[in-house]
C-alpha cells in the first residue's frame, strides 16, 4: 500500500468515517440443475406499506433532501413471488429512493426459511421523496446526504420487517398463474435525455432506437430523441380466471423525479402515480361492474422497475405535485396500453436465475483481446455537487462546484479526468463502507425475456450495450431470450454508470460514476457472462476463474455513518382528537380543493400505518367509503371495485404542524382529480381521519353545499404550513 | 484576495462540514497562589466539524480574554489570555433539547500576575461549557435550513496551569452566534 493511501485510510479512520463493519456471509445456494425449459408457475403478491411518519428525511437530492412533514402518497414495496417446481424468486419493486445490500440482507434474514438472499431482488423506483436513513454506506447517511443526515437502525428495521411480512404473505397467497409479456417500442414524447452532450460523445455507437422517433415531439427537441422508447410489461394473472389479475410489472427508462427538491412530503413521485393508475385499470378491467366482485379482495399490484434511465428524465417544467400526477397519469396510460390481454398468458414458462456477488474495487475485465479494470476506490466528482441539469442543487452557486469544466485532463490515474469533489476531503469517500462496493449481480429469465438486476442507474447507451451483450452471449442456445431488459437500482446502489465515451464529459452522471470509466464495460461483461452461464458452461467457467460463486452471499462491508433518531416512536400520549375546520379552496376551470385540519396524537402515535388513515366517506349512517365509478356511463355503472378515495391514492396531502393546546395539529389537502370530483359531485361526503373512536371527520359537504372558502392563513396551513403566530386564530383554545 | 473571498473560503469550508461560531462575553479569573481575581471581556472564534458518530462535533478555535484585576494592590491592567481550543462541542439545533455541552483542551499564552509581578508564559488547561440555545425550538421538519444562525448563552468553566507556577481558575458567560447547516450531521 502506498504511504499516501495508508495515511488517507488512517486519517479517515481516525475521523470516524472509515470504521467499517461487516455483514456475515450466508451459506451459498447454487442454482438448481433443473433444465432450462418451461415449467408451471405459481405466483403470490402482497404489498408492504413503508410510509414513515413525519420527522425523517427524504433521500435523493443530496444536501437538498428535506425533512418530511407528511406524505402525499404512501410508499409501497410490492412483492411478486414466483415459484416453479425447481426455482423461487421474489421480485420486490419498492417506492424507495435507492436500494442497499444492508436492507436486502436484513429482509432475507427475516425470511430465511423461505428465501435465500440470492432469491430476493429488491429494486427501488428512485423516488426522491422517499425516506432515507436505512443505508449501510456512510456517504448515503452522513454529511451532505440530506438535511437530517444519519443512519436510523429502527427505521431500517421497520422497512425490513414490513417487506419481510409482505413476502411471507405473498408466499402464503401463491396460486397457479400465467404470465404474458407486452411490448411497445414507441414510448416517445414523455421523456428526454438530460445529458445530451455526453450522449453525443458516443457518436455512432450511441443507442439508436429500433423505431424512429416521433417527429411530432422531437421537432426542435433532439434531447427527446436520445432516449430508450422501449416499454416492457410483464402481466401476471391467476390461472383460474375467476380469481382475476395478480398484477403487472413495467420496465422502462425514466428517472422518475418530477417533484422539486423543496418538497417536504413523502411520496412515490411519478412512479407512484403510474402504479396507482395501472392498478386501477387492472381492477376495472377484471371487474368492470359493481356487482360480481365487490365482495372479493381485489388488489392487483403494479410495480415500476427502472431500466437504463440514468440520463433520461420525464418531460416536466414546474416540479410540483400536480405536475407529477399529470406526468405519471400520462405515462400510466401508456403503460396500460402496453399490457397484453389476460388470455395471452402462459401457465408454463421458462424461469431461471443466476446470482453472484463481487467487490467492484479493481475488478478485472478481459474481453476483445484486452484487459481492463475498474478503479480500486470510489470517487465522486465535482460535477455531482451541482446536481443533474433538471434538478440543480442549492449549493451549485458555490464557485468550487459551479466552475466549468469539472474535468482535469492532466490527471492520469484511473478516475481521470474526474475532479474529486471537495479536493483532499474526497479521501474520506475511499475507505470500504463509505460507498458500497460489494455488489449483488443477478439475472432472471422469465419466459423469453432476460432481466439483468443492476445495482446502479445506467445511461441509455450503457444499458443498451449491456442488453446487447446479454442477447449476443445467449443467442443460438435452446430457450435463449429474445429480449433483454435492465432492472436498475437492484439490491444495492452505486449511483450512475456512463459509457467510456460519456465519462469524460463529467456531467452529473459521469461525476457520479463512482468506479471510473470502465464501469460500463464491467457490468456489460459480468451480465453477459451471467446470462450466458444459464446455457454455456464456458461462461460459468469464466465466472469461476473470476472467483465468482453462484448463489454465494458473501461478507458485505458496511459503514452506518452517524446515528440519528429519525423514526418517530410511540410515546403513549393520547390527545383529545378533534376536527377543527374544513374549508374550500376554489379555482376556476378545475375541481375545488378542500383543507381539513384537526387535533390528534403525535407523529409516532397516530394510526398512520393502519391504512387508510384518511378516507372520503359518504354522509350516511355507516359512513361507508366512497367508491369511484365512471360517472355518466350506462347501468351497470363502471365501478372500480376496490378504488376508494383515501390516502392510499394520490389525492390527499397530509401534514403535521405543531403541538397546539396539548395536541398535535394535522392538516390534509384533499385535491380531487376531475374523475373523483365528478363522482362525488352528486354525493354528500365527509373527510374522515382514522378509525379509532371518537372519529374525527369534517362536516358533510357536496358540490352544491361546499364548506366556506378558506382564509389565506387556512390555505397556507394546508399548502405550506402555518406560521406559529397564526395558530391562535386557526385553532382557538378549547377553554 | 478580497475580504469577501477570504471570508467565503474561511467560513464556507467549515460550514460545509459543520459550522462556525463567534462568541462575545465576559470572563473572570482567579489565580493561585497569588490570589489575584480579575474580570474582563472575552471573544472566541471557532469552527466545528461533524466527524464522529456522536452528537458532538470536533471543534477548534481561538479564545482571547482581556482581564482587569479587581480588589487591592498592583497594576489593574495588562493581563490577557490567548488560548487555542481543541475539543468537542454540541450546540443543540432548534429541534433538539436546548442544553448542549462542550469540552476543550486549551493550550495558550497568558500574561498574568505572579507574586513577583506580571509575566508572560505558556499555559495549558481545559475548559467545559454548556451552550444553552436561545430562542424558540422548532420541530424537526422546520429545522432543515441550508444555512441558519442560532444564538446561545454559554456558561463555561476552566482551569489551567500557567507558567508552571500558577493555577488559573476561570468562569465565563458568553453570547454565541453559530452558523450551521442542516446538511451536516
Amino acid at each position: 500500500m502506498r504511504v499516501g493511501s495508508f495515511l488517507s485510510l488512517f486519517v479517515a479512520c481516525i475521523l470516524g468515517t472509515a470504521c467499517a463493519r461487516h455483514l456475515p456471509p450466508v451459506a451459498s445456494m447454487p442454482p438448481t440443475n433443473a433444465p432450462h425449459v418451461a415449467a408451471s408457475l405459481e405466483v403470490g403478491t402482497a404489498r408492504a406499506d413503508v410510509t414513515m411518519p413525519p420527522g425523517a428525511s427524504t433521500f435523493g437530492h443530496g444536501p437538498d433532501a428535506r425533512i418530511a412533514e407528511g406524505f402525499w402518497t404512501r410508499t409501497y414495496c410490492r412483492v411478486f413471488y414466483f415459484e416453479t417446481p425447481e426455482r423461487k424468486l421474489a421480485l420486490v419493486p419498492c417506492e424507495l429512493p435507492a436500494m442497499g445490500a444492508l436492507l436486502q440482507r436484513r429482509v432475507a434474514e427475516k425470511v430465511s426459511k423461505r428465501l435465500h438472499p440470492s432469491q430476493l431482488m429488491i429494486t427501488a423506483v428512485h423516488t426522491h421523496a422517499g425516506v432515507g436513513h436505512y443505508f449501510g454506506a456512510s456517504q448515503y447517511t452522513g454529511i451532505f446526504s440530506s438535511r437530517l443526515p444519519g443512519y436510523d437502525g429502527a427505521l431500517m428495521e421497520a422497512i425490513a420487517t414490513r417487506v419481510a411480512d409482505a413476502i411471507e404473505e405473498a408466499v402464503m397467497r401463491k396460486r397457479p398463474a400465467k404470465l404474458s409479456w407486452g411490448f411497445r417500442e414507441d414510448f416517445w414524447c414523455h421523456t428526454r435525455n438530460r445529458s445530451l452532450d455526453a450522449y453525443r460523445l458516443n457518436g455512432s455507437n450511441a443507442y439508436a432506437p429500433p423505431v424512429p422517433a416521433s417527429a411530432e415531439c422531437t421537432k426542435d427537441h433532439p434531447e427527446r430523441a436520445a432516449i430508450d422508447p422501449n416499454m416492457h410489461v410483464l402481466r401476471i394473472d391467476s390461472l383460474d380466471p375467476t380469481l382475476g389479475p395478480l398484477g403487472s410489472i413495467s420496465f422502462f427508462a425514466m428517472h422518475p423525479t418530477v417533484v422539486h427538491n423543496t418538497n417536504q412530503l413523502f411520496g412515490a413521485d411519478t412512479a407512484g402515480v403510474i402504479s396507482r393508475y395501472v392498478e386501477r385499470e387492472l381492477r376495472r378491467a377484471w371487474c368492470p361492474t359493481d356487482a360480481p366482485c365487490s365482495e372479493a379482495r381485489v388488489d392487483p399490484l403494479h410495480g415500476v422497475v427502472n431500466t437504463n434511465e440514468g440520463d433520461i428524465s420525464p418531460i416536466w417544467s414546474a416540479g410540483h405535485i400536480d405536475e407529477a400526477i399529470a406526468v405519471g397519469t400520462e405515462v400510466g396510460q401508456f403503460v396500460w396500453s402496453a399490457h397484453p390481454s389476460a388470455d395471452k398468458g402462459k401457465g408454463s414458462v421458462v424461469f431461471d436465475t443466476r446470482y453472484v456477488e463481487e467487490n467492484i474495487r479493481g475488478a478485472k475485465i478481459s474481453e476483445q483481446g484486452g484487459s481492463f479494470q475498474t478503479c480500486d476506490y470510489p470517487e465522486i466528482g465535482m460535477g455531482a455537487a451541482r446536481g443533474a441539469n433538471d434538478h440543480p442543487t442549492s449549493v451549485a452557486f458555490i464557485p468550487w462546484f459551479s466552475s466549468d469544466p469539472p474535468t482535469d485532463f492532466g490527471r492520469t490515474d484511473c478516475q481521470a479526468p474526474k475532479v474529486p469533489m471537495l479536493g483532499v476531503l474526497s479521501e474520506t469517500t475511499k475507505p470500504p463502507g463509505a460507498f458500497p462496493s460489494d455488489l449483488p449481480l443477478a439475472v432472471a429469465q422469465i419466459d423469453d425475456v432476460m432481466i439483468s438486476f443492476v445495482p446502479a442507474e445506467m445511461t441509455v447507451t450503457a444499458g443498451f450495450r449491456l442488453n446487447q451483450r446479454v442477447l449476443a452471449r445467449t443467442a443460438g442456445f435452446a430457450g435463449a431470450p429474445t429480449r433483454a431488459v435492465i432492472a436498475g437500482l437492484s439490491n444495492e446502489y452505486i449511483q450512475y454508470i456512463t459509457t467510456e465515451e460519456e465519462y469524460p464529459n463529467q456531467d452529473y452522471e459521469g461525476a457520479s460514476t463512482l468506479y471510473g470509466p470502465n464501469s460500463s464495460r464491467y457490468f456489460t461483461n459480468r451480465f453477459g457472462l451471467l446470462a450466458a452461464s444459464m446455457f454455456d458452461p464456458k461462461a460459468a467457467d469464466e465466472l469461476g476463474k473470476l472467483k465468482l460463486e453462484f448463489g454465494a452471499a458473501k461478507r458485505i462491508t458496511v459503514n452506518y455513518g452517524p446515528a440519528v433518531h429519525a423514526l418517530a416512536t410511540p410515546t403513549g400520549d393520547r390527545a383529545e382528537r378533534k376536527h377543527v375546520a374544513t374549508c374550500t379552496m376554489p379555482a376556476p376551470q378545475m375541481p375545488p380543493r378542500f383543507c381539513t385540519y384537526w387535533l390528534d396524537d403525535g407523529p409516532g402515535d397516530v394510526e398512520l400505518h393502519d391504512q387508510p388513515w384518511i378516507t372520503l366517506v359518504r354522509d350516511d349512517a355507516p359512513r361507508s367509503p366512497l367508491r369511484i365509478c365512471a360517472a355518466g356511463t350506462a347501468e351497470p355503472r363502471q365501478c372500480d371495485s376496490w378504488g376508494f378515495v383515501d390516502d392510499r391514492g394520490d389525492e390527499f396531502r397530509t401534514r403535521i404542524h405543531d403541538k397546539v393546546n396539548g395536541a398535535w395539529a394535522w392538516s390534509t389537502l384533499f385535491s380531487p382529480s376531475l374523475r373523483t370530483w365528478r363522482e362525488i359531485a352528486g354525493t354528500r361526503v365527509r373527510i374522515r381521519v382514522g378509525k379509532r373512536l371518537p372519529s374525527v371527520e369534517s362536516q358533510a359537504f357536496a358540490a352544491d353545499s361546499l364548506p366556506q372558502e378558506c382564509k389565506p392563513a387556512q390555505a397556507r396551513l394546508c399548502t405550506a404550513g402555518a406560521r406559529t403566530e397564526e395558530w391562535k386564530d386557526l385553532i382557538p383554545r378549547s377553554d | 484576495m478580497t475580504s469577501i473571498n477570504l471570508w467565503s473560503r474561511l467560513c464556507v469550508a467549515p460550514l460545509l462540514l459543520g459550522g462556525c461560531s463567534y462568541s462575545l462575553g465576559g470572563s473572570s479569573s482567579y489565580l493561585a497562589p497569588s490570589k489575584v481575581a480579575s474580570v474582563g471581556p472575552s471573544s472566541r472564534v471557532m469552527v466545528d466539524v461533524s466527524l464522529l458518530d456522536i452528537d458532538a462535533n470536533v471543534a477548534a478555535g481561538i479564545e482571547t480574554q482581556q482581564l482587569t484585576r479587581i480588589g487591592d494592590g498592583g497594576d489593574s491592567f495588562g493581563q490577557w489570555r490567548t488560548n487555542l481550543l481543541l475539543g468537542l462541542s454540541h450546540m443543540p439545533r432548534p429541534h433538539e433539547f436546548m442544553l448542549g455541552y462542550e469540552a476543550f483542551l486549551s493550550p495558550g499564552l497568558s500574561r498574568y500576575y505572579t507574586t513577583s509581578g506580571i509575566e508572560l508564559s505558556p499555559s495549558f488547561g481545559g475548559m467545559i461549557g454548556m451552550p444553552i440555545r436561545l430562542g424558540k425550538g422548532e420541530r424537526t421538519w422546520r429545522s432543515d435550513d441550508l444555512i441558519a444562525i442560532d444564538a446561545y448563552l454559554v456558561p463555561s468553566f476552566g482551569a489551567a496551569w500557567v507558567g508552571f507556577d500558577s493555577l488559573d481558575a476561570s468562569a465565563g458567560l458568553a453570547l454565541r452566534f453559530h452558523l450551521w447547516s442542516a446538511m451536516t450531521p
